[in-house]
């Protein structure tokens, strides 16, 4: 009513306004709130933020209407829009630097923007209205470019509205680049390439994104037509190299291979014999057969499980001793019977029961809804869902609306105490509630479980079998997408998406056809993992040399996957590893002699080794608690830490017993090559080798010199 | 497996307990040293016997002793032992024990009566297979693993922490063989709740590779069945799931290439013959079969029975049926109206799937529903509830008890009408095994009864002290009497009738000065009686259920269920008597009354007593005899004598509206502290309690 009023009052005294410009109204939600975005004063670090900026506080990015309008309208008593002296308005002086603004100038006298904002507090500030036509989705054209530098680009933008209509947005939406040294964007979406490489630019109109894609290829692409296809990875990075003129390095040697696949696949390193039998085998196939006999190895149940340990932070601090164990277990049968990983997912999602008997009902015993939410979210989908809690995704089309209609397929899961391993078993019961629903936190209206891209789906049973079927369903790649971009990244040291848990359509693959590919070959396959990662040790990208070539020496970071990327190996891995060179076993607290690290159920078993090297605590889900980086005391440690030097000298280890059989010293030598580096000895350095080992006091001082250099060595240490 | 030690000293240095209370708890036994402590059992080994056969097995206690012993006495029909004269150790009772062909199979309690008094409960498990024990030796891989045959019961124990125990066998290509083990089912009614197992298995090829695991099936103890591809030896590996050890926990790894039975339907009987049924597991029949094992009709009703198959290849695993003696009904899928009383066997045969039964009543009706399910061996974890007509969830229940997760619910209607009972599982699931049975009543005036303790070693001239607890249902009000059945020759029980305002009560059984030592496994049985609708006079015959004591890390006592209950005349003691004045008294609304004590210590006893009306521990009352209004006075008493004390003094209050009472019994316990939870108890004569009227 008081808005009416107000009206009818502007009306009568500026009726300077043309008849047409009155017809037009000015709309809260479709033409303010993108204005506001587009200068960024509701962004994070402005009006935006937590308890806003200045006394005035915006949603972020203008998810609230409601809220907005509220503050702005009749926030501070009414005094930041004045309906008597429109241009004396707060909302018009302050961004225009008529009035001090500590954020800046924001809009410019005379400007769209400018007059938009004056035009609707003329027509009298109308607020949303539920009649207005609403957004649907965003269009941005083109989707994709191969541009050359100083090329300019004009994105169109428009708004597609649900009753059909649509409108050319691009004076209303923002455009920001992922990369400005790749190309620039202005305000109108004109997009200028400035140097090599890709990027996108991302467009936001209310709460929806969208992206433009942009490729200044790095050069001329080398010999891609000779390049062998062994599989569709092969072909569609063929594709995506000539797109970006970039060319693959050569083939690795078969040390190389035989050492990768053991690693990436058993986290292990192969034994002297083996390497010695492969690098023999004239059999053209045979690392075709190398990796089907990696894939059976047993190590192959202790690498998952403890990778997916970390992933469902499988820990005794909050699942007890016991549900730690029923986890870890159930993760060992999965892998030891090579589960459907989309059943996988199932298990876990809709997970009932003792958490002590039923491993996978341990996900439901860490946190509540919200947080089994954001992990289901992170863990099957690679979907960061966290932002949404308390408004829209800023970089993603994920509203609140969205978070808590996903939050309402946990919304009847609970938990109870159980006696059934004894009064003080304190087992719990994991069930279902037959009530409990997820409630929009502003509008408090009940939200259907629903997934993000998908319809509302009710079950009678289980609100949860909704969400798996959806996941499961084959149109839907979301499931395999995750998978395939998770492996990719732990076999080829960065995914396609990278981080790999981040997967968002403002963080595009390197290659999306590849990971479309390979995620449909996935579910063709029922989501057989190890045809994935058969597929994948079997391409010939994965089998490229560690050392980039001049040619793809623009692909640094190896995005594009023109040689292997090196990848120091992990905590776990490490540890074992010096362990298998030194032939000594570790041992660990409370498990048997013989319990390596890999094989170990959660990550609180005592060592101060792994830690330094990054082992994760497992209090998240996320892929970045395990820490990759290098610090000095890992150097220290490998070069003066007692670990290493217990180990060299330890009885029954590997230097003892070739001294007890009487290995000749250049037998010796070799031996130790194969268990560290895995591979013989050059000429040189065995030459180099032996005359070290001559001026030793003794050859078994001398061995363990040797052992412990090629310890330090970086090809030691990473997976190359 | 490691070398067996001295149970007192291993016991002590396994507690993983905080170093204040174990040096409490060890303080507690120094303090005391010359207290006559009853034997405590914890296992047997080996823990298996074999139907058909006399074997040697060891009893081990874990403080006290059990040497001279009086009896060996065991649940059930089929069973006799005897000790081994001179080949006693200290906590080590070596009997030889015969096992009938036909005796019951499965797990079976025990008691031991020892001069130093009766056992706390005993457990072992009654097999048909050869019993084998594990050998003293490292056994933890494929290279040094144990070699069994199949069809055995090993009898093993993981003394060690991080101990494996690997066993290897052969199998043939396509042959399924059954693992299972018994171990922590024993220990819900295991006195010491320390030091569990938690058992788990796995079974690895020559080469160590892992083909199979299973940790729990059973609750806490695995089964599995796994089919062979290839010809050749194998290992199953035995451990803690967390690498734990208890050398007061054995295993009973059941290695069988015959059938395996996990799941039985129907599992409800008639008394009077059986039925056929289904079964699932391994290596059995698509067909009905037939239970064997089950003779001298007709069975008893409402109880639970051991039963097995029998195919071509030999016997199967016990496994549990109940017989009622209501009329047995098949769950029905046309949702006719149901006539009861009756028991329904039915399923839930498919995930979310509501098995729904109409009832239709009278207003005043009462009902009492009834799931057997979980106690059954059914995975169902049942979930009932009653609706009206219109589906209006009137109410639920889900576990009847914190013993099991079985369902109960009584229920009167409040009007005429068709109501709905509904059957589902909590977690929604369902399939083959999620049978179970629904027992249908007329609920009418009822109780139940409880009795803390189930054991009781009385020297001659002594008495020993149950409490009884009812629980009242729909209105019984009216006294409760009790008997004592079986009781060993010089004991008598002071008559007990509970008036209707009273729920717990005392059992007093004194011991003739001149008994001889004897022991036998009693029955209390309790009798009330109430009137129907028209105005007969019906009797109901309960057997009181014995509670067993639970030591509980951390100092606290807890109780189980048990089915055998022990009185034995003991002669050795610490209390050599235990005298009252007044020996009947009459309380006086608003007064108090003094209880003068006066212990007579044995020659060698010189520790603490402490003096008690009510059977308590850390202030939880488990037995409360005293009439309500009656309160125990601090202020004044005197309860706790010191080393050479011998009188004490316990005051009495009666609050002024007091209700008034007549010869209710009541005694003194002079309690001699074992350690921090567990106490031996000596009773006074009884002390008859009077409250005349206002």
């Amino acid at each position: 009513m008081r808005s009416q009023i107000v009206g009818m009052i502007a009306l009568v005294f500026f009726s300077t306004f043309s008849f047409a410009e009155e017809q037009k109204k000015v709309s809260f939600v479709n033409d303010v709130q993108p204005i506001l975005t587009r200068a960024g004063c509701n962004q994070g670090a402005c009006h935006g933020a937590q308890y806003g900026q200045g006394g005035l506080k915006l949603s972020l990015r203008g998810f609230d209407e409601t809220s907005d309008f509220r503050e702005i309208v009749r926030g501070s008593i009414g005094r930041r829009v004045s309906l008597l002296a429109p241009e004396e308005s707060l909302l018009l002086k302050k961004p225009s630097l008529q009035a001090p603004h500590e954020g800046g100038r924001r809009l410019h006298l005379g400007s769209y923007q400018y007059e938009t904002l004056l035009k609707w507090i003329f027509q009298g500030m109308q607020g949303p209205d539920t009649k207005e036509r609403l957004f649907k989705s965003l269009e941005v054209q083109p989707v994709e470019t191969i541009a050359k530098p100083g090329q300019i680009i004009k994105i169109l933008v428009k708004a597609l509205y649900l009753d059909q209509s649509s409108e050319d947005v691009n004076s209303k939406a923002s455009f920001d680049s992922m990369n400005p040294s790749v190309a620039t964007v202005d305000a109108m979406g004109n997009v200028v390439a400035m140097g090599p490489g890709e990027t996108v630019i991302m467009v936001r109109y209310l709460g929806a994104v969208g992206v433009f894609r942009i490729i200044l290829p790095f050069g001329e692409s080398q010999g891609l037509d000779k390049f062998p296809i062994n599989n569709l990875i092969d072909t569609l990075w063929v594709q995506k190299w000539k797109k970006t003129g970039l060319s693959p390095t050569s083939l690795c040697s078969d040390e190389e291979f035989f050492r990768r696949i053991h690693l990436n696949t058993l986290s292990t390193l192969p034994t002297p014999e083996d390497i010695k039998a492969f690098v023999a085998d004239k059999n053209p196939e045979k690392r075709k057969k190398a990796v089907e006999v990696v894939l059976s190895r047993p190590e192959y149940v202790d690498c998952w499980a403890y990778k997916w340990g970390d992933l469902l932070r499988n820990s005794r601090d909050v699942l007890q001793k016991k549900g730690m164990w029923s986890q870890h277990n159930w993760l060992r049968s999965v892998f030891r019977d090579n589960l459907r990983m989309d059943n996988f997912a199932a298990s876990l999602l809709t997970a009932v029961g003792s958490p002590y008997a039923n491993g996978p009902a341990n996900f439901f015993v860490i946190g509540t809804r919200d947080e089994w939410t954001e992990n289901a979210c992170q863990v099957f989908m690679g979907v960061r869902m966290q932002c949404a809690k308390c408004h829209h995704h800023p970089f993603e089309n994920i509203s609140q609306s969205d978070y808590y209609s996903m939050a309402a397929f946990f919304a009847r899961v609970s938990k109870k105490n159980s006696t059934e391993f004894g009064l003080q078993g304190s087992d719990t019961t994991i069930y279902l509630n037959t009530s409990g629903e997820a409630s929009h936190p502003r509008t408090g209206k009940v939200l259907p479980p629903k997934p993000f891209g998908g319809v509302a789906i009710e079950d009678p049973v289980d609100r949860r079998n909704g969400l798996v079927d959806w996941l499961k369903d084959k149109n839907n790649p979301a499931l395999a997408r995750n998978y395939v971009n998770r492996y990719w990244g732990y076999f080829f040291g960065r995914g396609l998406i990278h981080p790999i848990d981040d997967i968002r359509i403002t963080n595009p693959a390197s290659n999306p056809e590849l990971l479309d590919a390979l995620a449909a070959d996935l579910i063709k396959n029922n989501y057989d993992i190890k045809h994935l990662l058969r597929t994948m040790m079997n391409s010939q990208v994965y089998q490229l040399a560690g050392e980039s070539n001049p040619a793809s020496n623009a692909d640094g970071e190896n995005v594009y996957s023109t040689h292997f990327r090196a990848k120091r190996m992990t905590a776990e891995q490490l540890l074992d590893a010096v362990d298998f060179a030194c032939g000594t076993q570790e041992k660990f607290t409370d498990v048997p002699l013989g319990y390596r690290a890999i094989s170990l159920p959660d990550s609180k078993f005592a060592s101060s080794f792994m830690d330094i090297f990054g082992r994760p605590r497992r209090v998240a889900t996320c892929e970045c608690e395990r820490s990759e980086n290098a610090n000095m005391m890992q150097a220290l440690l490998l070069m003066s830490g007692n670990l290493l030097n217990r180990k060299l000298s330890e009885k029954n280890s590997r230097i003892v017993n070739l001294i007890a059989k009487k290995i000749p010293l250049d037998k010796a030598v070799e031996e130790l090559f194969l268990a560290t580096l895995s591979r013989m000895p050059r000429d040189g350095e065995k030459k180099e080798a032996l005359a070290e080992l001559a001026l030793a006091q003794t050859p078994k001082e001398g061995l363990e010199d040797l052992l412990w250099s090629l310890i330090n060595t970086r090809e030691f240490l990473f997976n190359h | 497996m490691v070398a067996y030690q001295h149970p007192r000293i291993s016991f002590q240095s396994l507690i993983s307990f905080s170093l204040v209370l174990t040096f409490y708890t060890n303080f507690c036994i120094k303090d005391s040293q010359a207290q006559t402590s009853f034997p405590q059992i914890t296992h047997t080994f080996p823990s298996a016997l074999e139907r058909g056969k006399t074997s040697v097995i060891s009893v081990f206690c874990e403080t006290s002793s059990p040497v001279n012993p009086i009896a060996v006495l065991f649940a059930g029909k089929g069973i006799k032992a005897e000790g081994i004269s001179g080949a006693s150790k200290d906590n080590e009772l070596k009997i030889k024990v015969t096992v009938d062909k036909d005796a019951s199979p499965g797990i079976r309690e025990f008691r031991v009566a020892a001069n130093s008094g009766a056992s706390t409960v005993g457990q072992i498990f009654i097999a048909d297979l050869p019993i084998i024990e594990e050998k003293n030796l490292l056994h933890a891989d494929f290279a040094t693993a144990q070699v069994i045959p199949l069809n055995c019961v090993v009898s093993g124990i993981l003394g060690a922490k991080e101990q494996v125990d690997a066993y290897k066998f052969s199998a043939k290509a396509g042959q399924t063989i059954s693992f299972s083990v018994i171990s922590h089912r024993l220990f819900y009614k295991r006195h010491s709740q320390f030091t569990p197992i938690d058992p788990m298995i796995s079974i690895h090829d020559s080469t160590g590779r892992e083909l199979a695991a299973n940790d729990d099936f059973h609750f806490a103890d695995p089964n599995l069945s796994y089919q062979f591809n290839s010809t050749g030896d194998f290992t199953v590996v035995v451990r803690d799931v967390d690498f734990g050890a208890s050398l007061i926990m054995p295993y009973n790894l059941i290695v069988s290439a015959g059938p395996q039975v996990n799941w039985c339907f129907p599992l409800a009987h008639s008394p009077k013959g059986l039925f056929q049924v289904k079964v699932g597991g391994a290596n059995l029949p698509n067909s009905l079969v037939s239970l064997e094992g089950l003779s001298s009709f007709p069975l008893p009703s409402n109880t639970t029975l051991n039963t097995q198959i029998k195919t071509s290849l030999g016997l199967s695993n016990a496994f549990p049926i109940y017989i009622s003696d209501l009329r047995i009904a098949e769950e029905s899928a046309t949702n006719l109206e149901m006539q009861f009383p009756c028991t329904i066997n039915a399923r839930i045969s498919k995930v979310g799937e509501t098995d729904t039964y109409p009832i239709r009543l009278k207003k005043g009706e009462a009902i009492i529903l009834e799931i057997r399910a979980r106690r059954l061996g059914s995975e169902l974890d049942s979930f009932i509830s009653i609706t009206d007509e219109k589906g209006k969830v009137i109410l639920t229940n889900d576990d009847v008890s914190n013993q099991t997760k079985d369902s109960q619910l009584s229920f009167t209607a409040s009007a005429d009408g068709l109501y709905k009972i509904l059957v589902r599982d909590l977690l929604n699931r369902g399939g083959l095994g999620f049978n179970y049975v629904l027992n249908v009543n007329t609920e009418l005036p009822d109780f139940s009864i409880t009795c803390d303790d189930d054991k009781a070693g009385i020297a001659p001239g002594m008495a020993g002290a149950w409490y009884v607890r009812v629980k009242r249902t729909l209105g019984f009000s009216g006294p409760i009497t009790f008997t004592a059945e079986n009781l060993p020759l010089g004991i008598s029980m002071t008559a007990l009738t509970l008036p209707e305002t009273q729920n717990d009560g005392l059992l007093l059984f004194s011991c003739a000065k001149d008994a001889k030592p004897a022991a036998s496994l009693v029955n209390i049985i309790a009798r009330g009686k109430h009137k129907d609708k028209d105005g007969k006079e019906n009797e109901i015959v309960k057997r009181v259920t014995p509670m067993t004591e639970l030591k509980m890390p951390g100092g606290g006592r807890s109780t189980w269920p048990v089915e055998t209950q022990i009185i034995a005349i003991t002669p050795d003691r610490d209390i050599i008597s235990v005298k009252v004045t007044p020996e009947k008294i009459i309380l006086e609304p608003g007064k108090t009354i003094a209880l003068d004590v006066e212990i007579v210590r044995a020659e060698n006893y010189k520790g603490r007593v402490s003096l008690d009306v009510r059977h308590q521990h850390l202030g939880t009352l488990f037995g409360n005899p005293l009439p309500s209004g009656v309160t125990v006075l601090d202020t004044g008493a005197k309860t706790a004598l010191s080393e050479k004390e011998t009188k004490g003094k316990i005051l009495l209050k009666v609050a002024p509206d007091a209700k008034a009472f007549e010869e209710v019994p009541i005694c003194v316990l002079a309690n001699v502290s074992l350690n921090f939870t567990v106490k031996r108890s000596y009773a006074s004569g009884p002390i008859l309690v009077n409250i005349p009227g206002k």
